[in-house]
């Protein structure tokens, strides 16, 4: 990493951090990775989920990030899936079986496993300025 | 206010960006706040706007932020300090750690701009051994900052230089006061002491001091960047922008919530938590800890914020809320909090080391059904009085769960004391099951569920339950099909 030196640079930065976090091109995968998502399983959740990007080679396409905790805690483990120009869906009770689902229904075909939906229960500071 | 109930700011990063990402906070605004403060603000103007934003510490005293950096800036020193308090400590909270987890770098961020704004260069983050996880993101998070020149000397070219280090709490709960805390830093016992001096006078080795919240430091970027005047809309008269609480218990929805201050406790129960689980009544809810008090239904409406909490016999607290529903016992709940305090007091004051045992000892006759209508008395002189004598927090509140139960749930303290009986059938040494014969069809699963063996009778013929051998633990009541034991 190279040091930022000052203001200007670190606006730079920002919009270089932000076009990769922004990719039109790229699906992201978030998955609750706190201590309490972690308690119900979601290290084998990220694992199927990753092992299912490499066996369907769509690495490229595809970013699974460990996070922090969503706050559904009586859903864990959470996963959330954004597919560019989409809007994003969240899922619940997720385990390594239905997370392959995830993967080959949501991302490969387009289809919402709508029996693992979450409702988003918060709004961002971006949603309630508007 | 928005339809959703909830708007998270200090959680805003939570379970979005991937926290052991530099890049991936720097997109989200990250740092930005502090390098438009080091260009552009001196340390009164950043003082000042923490003030209007009205800011309080979200540790569960409400301190105005602002004000308390003030104090620590204005008293000239070579050397100050800035505390995150990390500590967290309350038995079902777990805010500080989802935002230690989640989104690291916003604590770094905010306590360099603490330390920019009273002219300190070191802070410490104390935290919980306990917390592996969010040790290991804080440490990544330091290394990535110091590496990108955000944190260490001469951040941004702006000339001023700030250093964090963390500093592990062995799991003592007096430490989340601030004046045990800091003797803890120093590798003293983790033992309050008497205010003033304040931390801001002579805190962490006798120099000026700021200690501040995890939740509180976590707003503080967002304040910076949306301005003070966008957060300062944002809840009631008296409490500014949101509060995030741990939801627990008896709901549907179990979650980490934040909610604009100013939502009832309604809003919270029915509409964020969906309701209690399996269609049962409301009770109470405990908010703040060992160191609040239980609401009953009454106050359902009440908009929460500092003031209207503590006018109902409760506090803001650091966050844990835990809902119960008719079944709960509210003496035993009573009883709950005080052996986590004097499991958890530190000794130093009497009234809090003894007095509190005693509470409990009182409590404890009564859950057994020894009880009088002298020892009401005497618990509530007693509490009263160790409210009164205590030095620290911890003492202070810490007869809070049987004064507000004994205010709102008199009737129950009487059930046990005077018809010796638990109306929630939770006190063990109050509660008999017994098997209706009308209703038994001698299936045998109670038997069978039975774990000391007490319950008797053949296939197809009414069991009986031996009062003598019976533990009173549940079992049988929970395993029956057909409704035929009951709980009295």
């Amino acid at each position: 990493m190279k040091k930022v030196k000052n203001l200007e640079e670190l606006k730079s930065l920002k919009e270089k951090c932000l076009s990769e976090f922004e990719d039109p091109k790229t699906t992201r995968i978030i998955v609750g990775m706190a201590t309490c998502g972690l308690a119900a399983g979601a290290g084998e959740v990220f694992d199927s989920i990753a092992g299912e990007i490499m066996k369907l080679g769509l690495e490229d396409k595809v970013n699974v990030v460990r996070s922090g905790c969503m706050g559904a805690c009586h859903s864990e483990p959470t996963v959330e899936i954004t597919v560019p120009g989409q809007e994003s869906v969240l899922y619940g009770n997720v385990d390594s079986q239905s997370a392959k689902v995830l993967v080959r229904n949501h991302i490969v075909r387009g289809e919402i496993v709508n029996e693992l939906v979450l409702e988003k229960t918060y709004e961002t500071i971006a949603e309630w300025r508007e | 206010m928005g339809k959703k109930k909830q708007l998270r700011i200090a959680l805003k990063n939570c379970g979005v960006i991937d926290p052991e990402s530099i890049e991936e906070y720097i997109a989200n605004d990250g740092y930005m706040a502090l390098g438009n403060i080091l260009a552009d603000m001196t340390p009164e103007e950043v003082i000042n706007e923490l003030k209007e934003s009205g800011l309080r510490g979200r540790g569960g005293g409400g301190f105005p932020t602002g004000l308390k950096l003030e104090f620590a800036r204005k008293n000239k020193s070579d050397k100050k300090y800035i505390v995150c308090n990390a500590d967290e400590g309350d038995p079902g909270a777990f805010m500080d750690r989802s935002i230690l987890e989640g989104d690291p770098h916003s604590i770094l961020e905010a306590m360099a701009i603490c330390g920019y704004a009273i002219g300190s260069d070191q802070g410490f983050i104390y935290t919980r051994a306990e917390y592996p996880l969010a040790i290991d993101r804080l440490k990544l998070a330091i290394s990535q900052a110091y590496e990108m020149g955000l944190l260490g000397r001469n951040i941004l070219g702006s000339g001023f230089s700030f250093d964090i280090e963390l500093k592990y709490g062995a799991g003592a709960f007096v430490c989340g006061e601030e004046t045990a805390l800091i003797n803890s830093i120093e590798g003293h016992r983790g033992e309050p002491h008497f205010k003033p001096p304040y931390p801001a006078e002579k805190g962490l080795w006798e120099k000026p001091t700021t200690v501040n919240n995890v939740e509180t430091l976590a707003n503080i970027p967002t304040i910076f960047n949306m301005g003070a005047s966008w957060f300062s809309k944002i809840g009631t008269k008296t409490s500014k922008g949101t509060k995030v609480f741990a939801l627990a218990g008896n709901v549907n929805k179990v979650g980490l919530v934040e909610v604009p201050m100013g939502t009832t406790l309604r809003e919270i129960v029915f509409d964020i938590g969906e309701a209690i689980k399996d269609g049962k009544n409301f009770k109470a809810v405990q908010t703040g800890g060992p160191s609040g008090g239980c609401i009953p239904a009454q106050f359902l409406d009440v908009p929460i914020d500092y003031e209207s909490l503590k006018e109902i016999g409760s506090m803001m607290g650091s966050g844990g809320m835990i809902i119960m529903d008719e079944d709960t016992c509210m003496v035993d709940i009573a009883k709950y909090y005080l052996e986590f305090t004097t499991d958890e007091s530190c000794g130093k004051c009497t009234a809090c080391r003894i007095g509190n045992k005693r509470l409990y000892e009182i409590l404890q006759k009564i859950t057994e059904g020894n009880g009088t209508r002298e020892d009401l008395v005497k618990l509530k002189e007693l509490a009263e009085i160790i409210k009164d004598a205590s030095l620290c927090g911890l003492g202070q509140s810490a007869p809070n769960p049987v004064l507000s139960t004994m205010k709102y749930f008199y009737d129950e303290y009487l059930a046990h004391v005077d018809e010796k009986r638990c109306p929630a059938g939770i006190c063990s040494s109050l509660t008999t099951y017994e098997i209706n014969k009308e209703k038994c069809i001698g299936c045998t699963l109670c038997a069978k569920a039975c774990p000391v063996g007490c319950i008797n009778g053949k296939v197809r013929e009414t069991h009986v339950i031996d009062q003598e051998k019976c533990i009173k633990c549940g079992a049988c009541y929970k395993a029956c099909k057909f409704d035929a034991v009951s709980k009295s």
